[in-house]
Formats: C-alpha cells, sequence, structure tokens
C-alpha cells in the first residue's frame, strides 16, 4: 500500500556508489491525480531540501518510472511511456555526501496537464509555492528522518 | 455473463468515486464486493486509471477482470478515456496521433466487454468547448469503432449545461452523419444549482427529454446527501434525483447510471461507503428496483 502524503516515508535513504560513499539520495513519489499520466503530461520541477534547490534542468534530479530513469527533459518529449497512479515515482537527486542522519524538509514542485480541463490551468511555474492546476499542488512536501 | 440486466434505467457505480483509495491500495475487487452490496451492478473504470499494465492490456488483467465480472455480478457499463490534445507542452496532437490513441482504447475497451466509452475531448477554453477539429478526429476514429462496437461519448458537465450550442453541435453531427459510433454522457451535475461550484447556470430535468435518443450513458454525479422523511429516505442536496430519474423512465430510457461522487472526504472509507450506499437507496427509491 501507499501513503496518503504524495512524498512517501517508505523510500527515504541516500544512495552510495560502489565504494560507499554517498553520492546523493532518493525518495518515492505518488500521484494524488485520480489518473495515471502519459511522462509527457509531467510538468517536473525543482526539488528543495532544507531550502537548498536543485533545479530540473540541472542534470542533478532523475525520475524512476517503471524501473527507467529519465531527466525532466527526457519525460517533456517522451512518447508512450506511462505513469500508474498506484505506482510511485522515484525521484534520485545527486548530492556529494548525501543527506545528513537527521530531520530534513524535503519538497518538489511538479505538476501534470490535463486536455479536457480549460488551457489556462495548466499554467505551471515551479519558482515558487502556489497552486498550479484543479486538485494539484505544485508543492508536495514532508518532513522526514534520515537515518 | 450470468447477470443480466433489465431494459431501463439502470444503477452502476464509476470507479472514479472510490479514486482517493484506489490509488494507495484499494482494489477493484473491494469495489466490486461493494456494488454488489447494493445491487449497483454496472460498473464504469477509467482506463487510464484502473487498468494494471495499461496502456497495455495484459493476459493477468483480463483474466482477472472476467472473472470478478462474474463472481460479483458485474456488467461493463462505461469505458472513460482521455485524448489528451496536449500531451506535449509544445504542440497539439495531430489527428493521426489521436486516432491512433483511440484505437488502442477502443481495443482494450472492447476486450473487456464495453460498448459505451465517455471520451474525452481537449478543450480550448473555460466553457469547455472542444477542439475546433473535433469532426475530424471522430470521422476519422469511426472505421475503428464501428470494428470494435464501441461509441464514443463526450461528457456534458457543468459549466456546460443542456442548453449550449455545444450540445447541439454534437447532436447536428450525429443526424449529419448517422453515426452510430458518437452519442452522449449526461453528467447530472448538469441539473445542480449549486452555488459557488462552477456557476449557476443549470437545466430543467424535462430539459433532457429532446437529447434522450442521443444519450447512451449517464454519470450520477452526487456531491451531498440529506436524510428525508418521505419515501425516498435520502435526497441529493442540490441535484433533483426524482425528477430526473422519472423523466428517463417515463420515457423509456435505456442505459446505465453510473454513481461519481464528488463530495468531501473522499479518502475517508467508512464516509464514502455511507454516502454511496445513500446515493444507492435514492435512486433505488426513485427507479422502485
Amino acid at each position: 500500500m501507499l501513503e496518503k502524503e504524495q512524498i512517501q516515508y517508505r523510500g527515504f535513504r541516500n544512495i552510495y556508489d560502489g565504494q560507499g560513499n554517498a553520492v546523493g539520495f532518493e525518495f518515492r513519489l505518488r500521484s494524488t491525480y485520480y489518473r495515471g499520466v502519459w511522462l509527457s503530461q509531467i510538468r517536473a520541477g525543482r526539488v528543495i531540501v532544507d531550502g537548498e534547490e536543485f533545479l530540473a534542468d540541472s542534470g542533478n534530479v532523475t525520475w524512476i518510472i517503471g524501473g527507467k530513469e529519465y531527466t525532466p527533459a527526457e519525460m517533456a518529449k517522451d512518447n508512450g511511456h506511462f505513469w500508474p497512479m498506484t505506482e510511485t515515482a522515484v525521484i534520485r537527486v545527486k548530492k556529494p555526501g548525501g543527506l545528513a542522519q537527521g530531520y530534513h524538509d524535503v519538497a518538489i514542485r511538479w505538476a501534470w496537464s490535463s486536455s479536457y480541463m480549460p488551457p489556462e490551468m495548466e499554467y505551471f511555474n515551479d519558482e515558487k509555492e502556489e497552486r498550479a492546476m484543479m486538485r494539484a499542488s505544485n508543492t508536495s512536501k514532508r518532513r522526514m528522518l534520515m537515518v | 455473463m450470468s447477470y443480466v440486466p433489465p431494459k431501463g434505467p439502470k444503477r452502476g457505480v464509476s470507479i472514479y468515486s472510490y479514486s482517493d483509495l484506489f490509488s494507495i491500495g484499494l482494489t477493484l475487487e473491494d469495489c466490486f464486493r461493494e456494488m454488489q452490496d447494493m445491487g449497483a451492478h454496472g460498473v464504469e473504470i477509467l482506463a487510464n486509471s484502473h487498468i494494471d499494465g495499461y496502456p497495455e492490456l495484459t493476459d493477468e488483467f483480463l483474466e482477472k477482470w472476467h472473472t470478478l465480472c462474474e463472481k460479483y455480478e458485474i456488467v461493463p457499463a462505461e469505458y472513460g478515456h482521455w485524448i489528451d490534445g496536449r500531451m506535449w507542452a509544445d504542440r497539439m496532437l495531430t489527428v493521426d496521433e489521436a486516432v491512433a490513441y483511440l484505437e488502442k482504447d477502443f481495443k482494450i475497451a472492447h476486450a473487456l466487454g464495453f460498448h459505451c466509452l465517455r471520451t474525452k475531448q481537449t478543450v480550448i477554453n473555460g466553457v469547455l468547448d472542444p477542439v475546433e477539429n473535433w469532426r475530424d478526429i471522430i470521422d476519422a476514429a469511426t472505421p475503428a469503432a464501428e470494428k470494435y462496437d464501441v461509441v464514443m461519448l463526450p461528457e456534458i458537465h457543468q459549466p456546460t449545461i443542456l442548453e449550449q450550442k455545444m450540445v447541439d453541435d454534437f447532436c447536428e453531427y450525429i443526424d449529419k452523419t448517422n453515426s452510430k459510433v458518437f452519442g452522449l454522457n449526461i453528467d447530472f451535475s448538469v441539473f445542480s444549482p449549486q452555488p459557488g461550484r462552477q456557476g449557476v447556470r443549470y437545466s430543467k430535468p424535462e430539459g433532457l427529454i429532446p437529447y434522450l435518443p442521443y444519450v447512451k450513458c449517464c454519470h450520477a454525479k452526487f456531491t451531498s446527501m440529506v436524510p428525508s422523511d418521505d419515501e425516498y429516505m435520502f435526497r441529493e442536496e442540490w441535484i433533483p434525483y426524482p425528477e430526473i430519474l422519472k423523466v428517463l423512465q417515463d420515457n423509456n430510457w435505456d442505459g446505465w447510471m453510473v454513481a461519481e461522487y464528488e463530495g468531501k472526504n473522499r479518502d475517508d472509507e467508512a464516509h464514502l461507503s455511507e454516502m454511496l450506499h445513500q446515493h444507492q437507496i435514492l435512486m433505488k427509491n426513485c427507479l422502485g428496483y
């Protein structure tokens, strides 16, 4: 089962290279939209941890969906891959040393397109926290403990 | 299929009502079980939400689907799907691309036993007008729709009401082409005077009569149930169910009304079940079955 929050506690961890050095962290994100979406419908924005920003096009943020890893730019151009609403995306962020033990405020800004709604509802800007589209907040956040 | 539905307006449920729970682990079988409890035999699923493995149709899901329909006496009523015209941020889906996506859905819907499809078109403005070339898309998808024996139904939903040019345009297209693969889905929100939601224009139940030949399925929308001392036991706070269902019955309309709960606390299991049960009692008391 999944947690009601968009950012899942289960799956929040540092990631390591072959020598055991922490090279970043990852967490799982679920969609609260009532339908799954084509990857190109995802409007992926920045990840923010304790105020530090990891921009979508920085090369440091990838989304893993269906076992495949995509940059936000690759998802925007994708044709035919799908993100089911019952599955999570793993958001992976490169950060040398990873995150320290203790509490972290983790946030990601993102949204989706819905073509059956008025086009103005698809406005998305990840520079600040705001409502993006019907039933979607552009910011998902959660305070979680890193072990 | 073991369960044979009667003629006339019939009670069903859209799995959309369960969205907030389905996405965190409620199963199709959980939903079907409750539908059988309530004698709501028709189901609407949303392709992009409720089919494991979508956009592919796996043998495992096909088998599960038929097994569950048989076990819980569920009949495929409507298959919800979308033309995602703004799938890409920088350009619109072409007619050919739209038809390719539609055909994929027709094939899956047919294999699962659906005839009615609630086909969401791409809209271009705040009053939900469809893309200007919607006729080209429907024309181009018609041979495939005929092949798979499906009918595409745009959903008429607030802020659109029945007395709107878009609805007449759809009917005119059907008359002109004599199309058997295009019709209407009426969402009962069109009868709702609920203020502050999406405007206060609304249709009267009698307004439905001239459109009934085009209506193949209805969304029995509800947002708020209230107790009632009369024979109905419950009422929808805003939508005149007894009057709407009387119009459907008196005019010998035959089809499914799938329940769509769009009220508060949809992620609260107990509340959701209570709302679904109250709403089915209301419809049952209106219909007499």
